[in-house]
């Protein structure tokens, strides 16, 4: 009975690990969770890894001057010379979330990586706002920036990558 | 005769590689050095050089250490078109040059040849003993690997192209290399990613890997579970020795025909996830306008171009010519090359120069009487899968776009163009780029 009991564990824990193979060469070190922690700044659709903070339209337009992203942006963003962010771009966007992401990893140009999240939600919600998604009261954070509705998403087609295999056909085939 | 656009186009070329070379790291900036300043390497002026020329550059001794080509030889990658236009340019830091496939005489593409496209970043320098490599997010056990422990595991070498999606988005440059250079091909050496993730061990509700760079702006992006488990490599190796820095150095994933987009260099991180995550490269960029919505694309289609004679050479003399091209296809191997000799009515089989590689820039040649006609010459391949690449016309009618929208420039949000390239031959001799 006990055996049996093992083995129903045993079978329950493979077919949640269908992929999973034990550790064959014993090389590479076991990341701990505050190291992956550290590593990893990015942040998916769902915003499952957002950290704490907030920040408004009004905040993001002083921390869009103070932080130097006239100097490519533009005064308003839409001067350039840099790409212009407001009604083209990011409002097409499929998350709000990408736009988090993507001014925290890439932003501001030679200075990647040193804003702070509040400056981070300050500068999502201006931009959100100045393309007219967001109202200028709205603040954004953990749990209002993944909600936020971007105009595009529905037109995005989930691509269909359960029924990708080695030699599936291009869904994109031309014919002559 | 150079036209006051081309001379225009050749100055801004000129101005961004020395804009380059000025703001580069030390490494590059002795590389950009190296690079003739002046001549082209898009044929028709070589310069014979006087046998009391100056002496190769370097002493004797450093040259046989590691090895430099003649100083006669002088092809080099010319700047690509995005990096010459102001609406693209990140402050002169933009590093895109692209492949002289018309001076390229074989099927592998040399390393010092091939096309980088670096999305405005300069090529980080990176300590290899400091490097490390992440796998995390959806497995049992994340782990961190040193780049000696990746190069212990099992190895894999490959012969791959890599093309970027944006290949070619200026239909109306005259030459091979402004309109095709943003493909090569490399034999690939590391580890199949497929055993780092057994080694972290997948979850079985995953779907969907993330890699990420190092550089500056940290790149991401999303490539199908499917595809990684298959055929995804993180390499080391290019063509024998370490990867080259604007390459990847010292990692770059090498994702087989998918958009070389997917191959993410300078990588620092796999993570697992079960759904794509939507980064700049997939969300702002890359994903096609098709007539369903917004979609992914992965694999590039069959696509084929004839190196010789293509536009901007000449044709010195009537008689024999070898027609000589290059063929490919992101759906496996070629498995047939074409030549139309009559601007695409008639077709004859060319000769594939085997063994011809899945996923790799496959040669064929066929011989040909020129008599000093206007003629009109195209390459058309098909892939193991039975698809045949498309012309102009055929692609645009699928993008729901005309020929004449791409040729201006007008037809946004298409994906990758494998349309087929028809040259023009001129009575004098001249080979003009005859897209219509």
């Amino acid at each position: 009975m006990q055996y049996l009991k093992l083995l129903v564990v045993v079978i329950a824990l493979s077919a949640v690990t269908a992929w999973a193979q034990g550790p064959s060469y014993k090389l590479g070190k076991t990341a701990t969770a505050e190291e992956v922690k550290t590593w990893d700044t990015s942040v998916g659709p769902e915003g499952k890894e957002l950290p704490a903070g907030k920040g408004t339209a009004a905040e993001g337009e002083k921390v869009f001057t103070a932080r130097g992203c006239t100097w490519c942006h533009g005064p308003t963003g839409e001067e350039g010379p840099a790409p212009h962010l407001v009604g083209g771009g990011i409002a097409g966007w499929a998350f709000a979330t990408s736009i988090w992401d993507y001014i925290n990893r890439a932003m501001p140009l030679n200075h990647e990586g040193s804003l702070t999240p509040n400056e981070v939600y300050s500068l999502t919600a201006y931009l959100l706002n100045r393309n007219k998604i967001i109202q200028p009261g709205d603040v954004l954070d953990q749990t209002t920036l993944p909600k936020v509705q971007m105009p595009n998403r529905g037109r995005y087609i989930a691509p269909p990558v359960d029924k990708w295999k080695p030699g599936t056909p291009r869904p994109f085939k031309i014919e002559p | 005769m150079e036209t006051k656009k081309a001379s225009r186009r050749r100055f801004l070329r000129q101005a961004a590689l020395v804009g380059i070379a000025a703001g580069a790291a030390p490494a590059l900036k002795a590389q950009m050095e190296m690079m003739p300043m002046s001549g082209s390497s898009t044929g028709g002026s070589a310069a014979a050089s006087s046998p009391g020329a100056a002496a190769p550059p370097g002493n004797p001794t450093d040259r046989l250490a590691y090895g430099v080509r003649s100083r006669h030889e002088k092809t080099i990658r010319a700047i690509a078109g995005d990096s010459v236009n102001p609406e693209h340019m990140h402050f002169g830091r933009m590093l895109n040059v692209l492949t002289p496939l018309q001076d390229i005489v074989g099927s592998i593409t040399p390393t010092p040849l091939h096309f980088v496209s670096a999305h405005g970043y300069t090529p980080p320098d990176i300590d290899p003993k400091a490097h490390r490599l992440m796998v995390q997010g959806m497995v049992d056990r994340p782990l961190v690997f040193t780049l000696d422990e990746l190069k212990q595991l099992p190895s894999t070498s490959r012969i791959i192209y890599l093309e970027c999606q944006a290949n070619r988005p200026e239909y109306k440059q005259e030459t091979l290399e402004l309109t095709f250079g943003k493909t090569g091909c490399s034999q690939w050496t590391g580890v199949l990613l497929s055993v780092l993730l057994k080694e972290a061990g997948v979850r079985a509700d995953a779907k969907w890997i993330v890699g990420e760079g190092s550089e500056n702006g940290r790149m991401t992006k999303s490539t199908p579970l499917s595809k990684a488990m298959d055929d995804v490599l993180v390499a080391y190796g290019m063509n024998g020795e370490a990867v080259r820095p604007e390459n990847g150095y010292p990692l770059r994933l090498v994702v087989p025909g998918f958009e070389a987009i997917h191959s993410v260099k300078w990588l620092r991180q796999i993570k697992v996830t079960d759904r794509p995550y939507m980064g700049f490269q997939e969300t702002g960029r890359y994903s096609p306008r098709t007539p369903k919505g917004i979609e992914f694309t992965f694999a590039q289609g069959p696509k084929s171009v004839i190196t010789y004679p293509s536009g901007g050479q000449k044709l010195m003399r009537h008689g024999f010519h070898e027609i000589r091209g290059l063929a490919w296809s992101g759906g496996g191997r070629v498995s047939k090359a074409e030549v139309s000799l009559d601007g695409g009515k008639t077709w004859k089989e060319a000769q594939l120069q085997g063994p011809a590689l899945p996923v790799a820039h496959t040669r064929f040649t066929l011989p040909w009487q020129w008599n000093g006609e206007d003629v009109v010459l195209m390459s058309r391949c098909t892939d193991e899968l039975g698809e045949v690449q498309p012309t102009l016309a055929q692609f645009a009618k699928f993008w729901g776009a005309t020929s004449a929208e791409f040729l201006a420039g007008t037809a946004s949000g298409a994906g990758h163009s494998n349309a087929i390239q028809p040259w023009g031959v001129r009575k004098d001799g001249t080979v003009f780029n005859a897209i219509t």
